[in-house]
């Protein structure tokens, strides 16, 4: 599996640049449709072997994170110094974060909730970073849909509880 | 965090369990589960909290990622209009000062953007819907709703009238504003929220940050209507009650938002309350600090906050306000009154309209006398133990509903403003109740039968404790008495709430000598019920009867609870057989109910259903079905799975059956025991009832060999569980003994026949339907044993008895009639 990562991985990256050039207002981009887009690519290509969609999407969820948490980092670090904002509501609020540090965040929260539960790691690659519904991600983690959704309430919760928003 | 991976697959169970329950269970659930392991219970308490708050986040991918232009930026066209610059930002989205791109006037508009995550589609429809209702509100305090769309990469927004102010809170603290101009912008936000109201609109959403005020001190509201746009549990089509909790900010939400029951303008009304409350002291009711979000919400709904002039004292009080005491003067008494009145738990105990809210803030300023009166703990409690015995006959009521019921009412003596020695009195009393109750909890041991007898049986094991305890306090012990007694009853254990309630009756006597007094009624009252319960119908009625007359002596009684306490007595009546009479007092009940009721009331389903049962029992079926559904559409907007809606669909299956529409009956059937059992249990007496009703539809539609298991599950719990007084239990033994004698089995189908008769017979009166229906089944099963003669006779004589009980034309008239000319044959 190590070793179709780095294939899946590029591929995506070429998908997700190619979309980041062109003329954005008219195009709306999900990490579902590249995942889905890359997976006709190369598996047209044939030059791998792959064990079924199951196995591509559990890889391309890796690779979408890493390139998302990527992406994410470099717009946080290009970010930094740009004036910050007012926030209006009370603190008693729920702060929504901004997406490039909630991405960041996530990524980080992940690796320990990888230690726990490494299951509930996976289904957050694949709902959040590749954006699978429930049905797809039961194919990929071999579990039935009721499982993930049950597991996938509680990984949310988990989240949301680790990225407080910041006082 | 410690966790290991073997604690995580723990809290994972708990979490997976209660993440299923209503969040009112959940907390009594949690501690049963988590007993002894304080470590536990916060892991999974702070897990929990975080996934009422988690909303639609994580749901998506962050797709905004590979567009630069997720969040508009300065210069950026949105729609027709022009990204000026960033206002400020929230958890609901993003506010930007714009301009009409095609407006040579320029106009200032604010601009919101929904944040992220929510569905677009859904809120544009409903946007488009409301549109119109939003677009009437045209007042000098409401910022108007100009525009809204969705922009090119699917995100939803709405065009507000610009308003240049500061929030009402940081406008009054920044400028020291004494008490009377604060209460005078206050009744500008009331005169906005009325005249909403009177357009048919909630806002649901008012707090500081939506109230600003102008450089010349007038108060605009923003984001009218904005809440329900953006909420997707909201129904279109129900402009004055929407559930759902989505979008509001916990410290300015009602108990009902809190529970995700409806929403209603007395919603807003706890709001303002709120919002008074913080103009008045400079700080919230509930402070929320660095508690789990569960427990914040747990004192929202349970506990009764500090009267505005106990809470200056303290803190520093509205801001910086040098002369705290001047402050607590203003204050004590009538201020704080009216604020308590608006922050009452129970929607239909604050003041019933904005317009009176506001009234008496400008008859307090003018020096006139207040209408809101501060609440008294007999009263409360009575009211408390009233309200649940009438919830309690369709549905049966939790555990902690009452405890937690019991606690919140004494709270609320603690800070009542009663005269002052009295008040003291009840604190002390309070505290000592609280006090007890707490050890009943702390006591209980997670080792005994299981999680939900423990607390039952330490309860109970508490009971002799009650007159040591308090041995020369009566008070005390006739509350405590009244208070357990009636939570055993309401979770279905009349033998132990009985003889609870009969002595809390015998010293109510003797604490009123003669006096006509609330506690005196309800108690009385508690006992009728019990009396109900145990099918000693006649006494019941006249316990009620005389309940009644002592409520409707009271000075300060209360119209809709009267009514509701006259449907009782229509139970009654009508379990006696006195239908016509029954129906007559029904009808009336429902009438002042769909009068007085307000919105969300549950009385009003519980009354329509036992109208419709009254018809269904006098062979109206096509008058009773429509107001079956009726009921249960109004129990299922404010919860689909709260088990009323199950008990509302029971008399409505054995309606469809007797209509003859079996399939129809069978799956209403179904969906009562499934709801029911799932919310109480399978013990519980409603689901048993749902049971009965099912095995009704299964016996008659030929479906023995599922039914006949079913009902030998019901016998095998009698004694222990279920007690000869409840009518399922009968009714199993008759559902039984019917399918034996259709399966050939008549000698053992005759034996369980003569039982259920027989059960029913001690219940019922000797002329009820439903012992004649009975006799019919025996003289059945008389015939197939080979008794010809003896199984005709009685086949005859039901037959007579039903049809003058019934009519001819009764389905179970009709089932006789078959039966009696099959045995001619």
């Amino acid at each position: 599996m190590e070793r179709l990562l780095p294939v899946v991985y590029e591929e995506l990256k070429v998908l997700a640049a190619s979309y980041l050039r062109r003329e954005r207002v008219d195009h709306t981009l999900s990490p579902t449709g590249l995942v889905h887009e890359a997976y006709l690519k190369l598996v047209d290509q044939r030059s791998v072997g792959w064990e079924g969609r199951s196995h591509f999407f559990g890889i391309a969820a890796q690779a979408m994170r890493r390139i998302l948490v990527d992406h994410a980092r470099r717009r946080i670090a290009k970010k930094r110094g740009r004036q910050f904002q007012v926030t209006l509501d009370t603190a008693a609020e729920r702060a929504g974060a901004p997406p490039d540090e909630e991405v960041a965040a996530v990524d980080e929260a992940l690796a320990r909730l990888a230690a726990l539960d490494p299951r509930q790691a996976r289904l957050v690659e694949l709902r959040y970073f590749a954006g699978l519904s429930i049905e797809e991600a039961a194919d990929v983690l071999g579990v039935s849909p009721a499982t993930v959704k049950r597991d996938w309430v509680l990984a949310r919760a988990w989240l949301q509880r680790e990225l407080r928003p910041e006082a | 965090m410690s966790l290991s991976a073997d604690r995580w697959r723990v809290v994972k169970a708990v979490f997976a369990e209660l993440a299923e329950l209503p969040t009112d269970l959940r907390r009594v659930r949690l501690a049963e589960m988590t007993f002894n392991d304080p470590e536990l219970r916060a892991e999974v308490e702070s897990l929990l909290a975080a996934a009422d708050q988690v909303g639609e986040r994580f749901e998506r991918p962050p797709v905004d990622l590979f567009e630069a232009a997720a969040e508009p930026v300065v210069g950026e066209r949105i729609g027709p209009y022009l990204v000026v610059r960033e206002i400020g930002r929230g958890g609901m989205g993003t506010v930007f000062e714009a301009h009409r791109a095609d407006d040579a006037f320029q106009k200032r508009v604010a601009l919101k953007m929904v944040a992220r995550g929510r569905d677009s589609d859904a809120i544009l429809r409903r946007f488009r819907y409301e549109r119109q209702i939003l677009a009437r509100l045209e007042h000098r305090n409401i910022a108007a709703l100009l525009d809204g769309g969705v922009t090119a990469a699917g995100q939803p927004y709405f065009v507000m009238e610009y308003v240049e102010g500061q929030r009402i809170d940081r406008y009054c603290a920044d400028r020291q504003l004494p008490v009377a101009e604060r209460l005078k912008l206050f009744r500008q936000i009331c005169a906005a929220v009325q005249y909403a109201h009177q357009n048919l609109v909630i806002h649901r959403d008012l707090k500081p940050s939506n109230v600003l005020v102008g450089a010349d001190g007038t108060v605009k509201l923003l984001d009218f209507g904005i809440a329900k746009l953006i909420d997707p549990e909201a129904a279109p089509d129900e402009p004055l009650t929407v559930t759902g909790v989505a979008p509001m900010t916990t410290a300015y939400a009602s108990p009902e938002q809190l529970q995700g029951f409806p929403v209603t303008t007395a919603s807003d009304i706890y709001s303002l309350g709120v919002m008074l409350y913080q103009l008045l002291t400079g700080r919230l009711p509930f402070e929320t600090g660095d508690l789990p979000l569960l427990e914040i919400r747990r004192r929202m709904v349970e506990s009764v906050p500090l009267p505005p002039s106990r809470a200056v004292t303290t803190t520093g009080g509205a801001g910086t306000d040098p002369s705290t005491r001047r402050l607590q003067r203003a204050l004590a008494g009538e201020l704080d009154n009216i604020v308590m009145m608006a922050l009452r738990k129970e929607p239909d105990r604050r003041y019933t309209s904005v317009e009176a809210l506001g009234e008496d803030v400008l008859r307090f300023a003018a020096g006139l006398p207040i209408r809101a009166t501060p609440d008294s703990l007999p009263y409360r409690l009575g009211k408390l133990v009233r309200r649940n015995r009438v919830a309690v006959v369709a549905t049966g009521v939790a555990l902690v509903a009452v405890i937690g019921g019991a606690g919140a009412s004494l709270w609320q003596a603690r800070t009542a403003g009663l005269e002052r020695d009295r008040a003291e009195r009840e604190r002390a009393k309070a505290e000592q109740v609280t006090e007890f109750f707490r050890n009943v909890i702390l006591a209980a041991s997670p080792t005994r039968l299981g999680p939900r007898v423990t607390v039952l049986e330490a309860i109970d094991a508490t009971i002799p404790r009650i007159d040591s305890a308090f041995a020369a306090d009566l008070w005390m012990r006739t509350a405590l008495r009244s208070t357990i007694g009636s939570t055993f009853y309401d979770i279905g254990i009349p033998e132990r709430a009985g003889p609870l309630l009969r002595e809390a009756l015998t010293f109510q006597e003797r604490l009123d000598s003669g006096r006509v007094t609330w506690a005196g009624a309800t108690a009385l009252y508690n006992v009728a019920g019990v009396e109900l319960q145990f099918g000693h119908l006649a006494v019941a009625e006249s316990l009620f009867r005389r309940s009644m007359a002592m409520y409707e002596s009271l000075p300060d009684r209360d119209p809709v609870e009267i009514a509701k306490g006259w449907g009782q007595v229509a139970l009654v009546v009508g379990n006696q057989g006195r239908t016509a009479e029954a129906i007559e007092l029904h009808h009336k009940v429902v009438e002042l109910l769909r009068q007085g009721a307000a919105p969300g009331d549950r009385g009003l389903p519980v009354a329509i259903s036992n109208y419709a049962s009254l018809l269904t029992e006098a062979g109206r079926f096509e008058e009773a079905e429509p107001l079956y559904r009726e009921a249960v559409t109004l129990m299922e907007a404010s919860n689909p799975r709260d088990p009323a809606v199950g008990a509302f669909l029971q008399p409505l299956a054995i309606n469809l059956l007797y209509a003859g529409r079996i399939a129809a009956a069978e799956s209403a059937g179904r969906r009562s025991l499934a709801i029911t059992e799932a919310a109480l249990g399978p013990d519980n007496p409603t689901t048993l009832t749902a049971l009965r009703g099912l095995l009704n539809v299964l016996v008659d539609a030929g479906k023995c060999p599922e039914a006949m298991p079913l009902a030998r599950g019901v016998i095998a719990r009698r004694g222990a569980v279920i007690p000869d007084s409840d009518l399922s239990l009968g009714s199993a033994y008759l559902q039984l003994g019917e399918c034996l004698v259709l399966t050939g089995e008549a000698a053992s189908g005759l034996t369980a026949l003569r039982e259920g008769a027989r059960l029913r017979e001690a219940i019922l009166p000797p002329d009820h339907w439903a012992v004649a229906h009975a006799r019919s089944l025996i003289g059945m099963a008389l015939v197939r044993t080979g008794d010809r003669a003896g199984g005709q006779r009685l086949l005859g004589e039901a037959h007579r008895s039903l049809e003058a009980a019934l009519g001819a034309g009764h389905y179970r008239t009709r089932q006789a009639a078959a039966r009696l000319a099959a045995a001619e044959r």
